[in-house]
């Protein structure tokens, strides 16, 4: 690649960027005013239902987070391209982001309709130790050791995890089956109508805001990868791109 | 009365998940910008320092 | 030598070092009876708590007691350089992950043998009932634990690495076989046996999966 096309790409890098920014801000507006203004009260839970607007496309954002970090994980170990690992550590990062997101938005929602904080339920389990997978995908992450080994053992970290999320809500769901279901709990409200717009909404705005902040993420992860590499340039005058690709020596 | 301060009491829920929501991710992309800001000032200051005085 | 046979030859190997430093009987176990102890303290004298409790708190001793088991199974590879010998020797990457799991699992079993005794003793958790059931939860327990131990194991003998990491991974990881289990053992000593099916099933599942992913997934974690 010749340094002009390098520079366009950057370029066009920083401006999809900015585009998407836009679109996600926009799109966040949209959902805000749909959601908070625009959609009627539920039946059952009243203004309440307002949160579901926000909780569930968190939730879907966090699960497609950690497809992203496995489809990228497979694809580094295949290739051994550094982008790949790049796209693992962003959606990571994004996804754990978006999980906590969810469960605390999940928490508030659910202290008022069924009255309490927590109950264990198999999704919200699920959805916790998910959390905590990829808090420890994290960890790997930031061990100090070459990025290559370091990549290759996260890899297999989101690989493993990924794997796993099934098991885990199976076996979440059958061990709560065998308690009585609390009282208080209100099935799943009937989403129709202006309800189910904003709802469409929510998910796009969420699904957008995700992308800009891959976008941004990844735009960081070069930064840093550079400020890493000019620290270990061998020679003087020598671009940095150079080291990037390979294994850094120390 | 008794209908209208429950209201309000489950507005509050609403409006503490709407802040939070913002507030969390705000304070990411803030991050992220802190983060940008800070790796490519250093990759400035050791190309500067490579660029300056021999060694 | 076949790929199971050298998989037995490395099993066979960490088994001898068992027998001769005996560290899962001298260290692990102690510990496992001292966590025993501690869980009997927290949760007061009272004789049907601890009946009821006695399966989790069985189920996450063996949880920590796996832990460590292969803290010390890699640590013992990393001195004088062993593990980069095994892993330079000409043999499927997938028999040392296998070989190791199948050691750690003989270990666990005999540890887990004198751990039930020592419930049943401190917490009168009778466990004639359906011995064959009990038996099946904890053999297709201990290899779900083993596999998982067995892949991240080598993580705690990485150059800087940090203690807590390899628990912080295996820990959640390995919530279904906490889950499935403690349920198991519940229904084979206080409930009705007939109904730990499921629970022996989803064991097995989740061996079969993560034993398949980790001999597919091993060879990137020991490359270099």
């Amino acid at each position: 690649m010749s340094t002009a096309e390098r520079l366009m790409s950057s370029l066009t890098a920083r401006r999809g960027e900015r585009v998407l920014a836009w679109l996600a801000v926009g799109a966040v507006g949209v959902s805000a005013v749909l959601s908070l203004v625009a959609s009627p009260p539920d039946a059952e839970q009243g203004g309440l239902i307002r949160l579901m607007y926000v909780h569930v496309p968190a939730a879907w954002v966090a699960y497609l987070a950690f497809a992203v970090v496995f489809v990228a994980s497979v694809a580094y170990l295949r290739t051994r391209k550094t982008r790949w690992d790049r796209v693992a550590a962003a959606s990571a990062e994004v996804g754990v982001l978006f999980t906590a997101l969810t469960i605390v938005l999940g928490s508030i929602w659910a202290k008022p309709v069924w009255g309490t904080w927590w109950t264990w339920d198999p999704r919200l389990t699920t959805t916790a130790i998910l959390l905590v997978i990829y808090v420890g995908y994290l960890a790997v992450r930031r061990l100090p050791d070459n990025p290559a080994r370091r990549a290759r053992w996260a890899a297999v970290v989101g690989i493993v995890g990924f794997v796993d999320v099934p098991i885990v809500h199976l076996s979440v769901r059958w061990w709560r089956s065998l308690h009585q279901a609390p009282a208080r709990l209100i099935g799943v409200p009937d989403v129709s109508g202006s309800m189910g717009v904003a709802l469409g909404v929510g998910f796009i705005a969420f699904t957008l805001v995700y992308l800009y902040f891959m976008a941004l993420r990844l735009r960081v992860g070069r930064l840093e990868e550079r400020v890493v590499a000019e620290a270990l340039s061998p020679r003087i005058g020598q671009p940095a791109e150079a080291l990037m690709e390979e294994p850094a020596r120390g | 009365m008794a209908e209208t301060l429950a209201a309000a009491r489950y507005a509050g829920y609403v409006v503490a998940g709407y802040l939070i929501a913002g507030v969390g991710l705000g304070a990411y992309a803030r991050l992220l910008f802190h983060r940008a800001r800070r790796a490519r000032a250093r990759a400035a200051a050791m190309v500067a320092r490579r660029a300056g005085p021999q060694r | 030598m076949s790929a199971l046979g050298q998989a037995l030859a490395i099993a066979k190997k960490d088994l001898r070092i068992e027998v001769r430093g005996r560290h899962v009987a001298g260290t692990i176990l102690p510990f496992a009876g001292t966590l025993l102890i501690a869980f009997g303290l927290s949760l007061g004298p009272g004789r049907s708590l601890l009946r009821q409790t006695a399966p989790g708190l069985l189920w996450l001793a063996v949880l920590f007691a796996s832990v460590l088991a292969f803290r010390q199974a890699y640590q013992a590879e990393g001195e004088d350089g062993a593990f980069e010998s095994l892993i330079l020797a000409p043999i499927d990457k997938a028999s040392v992950f296998l070989g190791k799991a199948a050691a750690v699992v003989v270990e666990l079993l005999a540890l887990e043998a004198v751990v039930v005794g020592l419930v049943v003793v401190l917490f009168d958790l009778p466990v004639g009932h359906a011995p064959v059931v009990l038996a099946g939860a904890f053999v297709l327990g201990t290899i779900g634990l083993a596999v998982v131990g067995s892949l991240f194991g080598a993580l705690a003998e990485m150059p800087r690495t940090r203690e807590a990491i390899f628990p912080l991974l295996v820990l959640p990881l390995c919530t279904p076989v906490l889950v499935a289990g403690v349920k198991a053992t519940e229904l084979a000593t206080t409930g009705p046996a007939g109904q730990a099916g499921s629970w022996l099933g989803l064991l097995l599942a989740f061996d079969v999966v993560v034993t398949g992913v980790g001999s597919l997934l091993f060879v990137y974690l020991v490359e270099d």
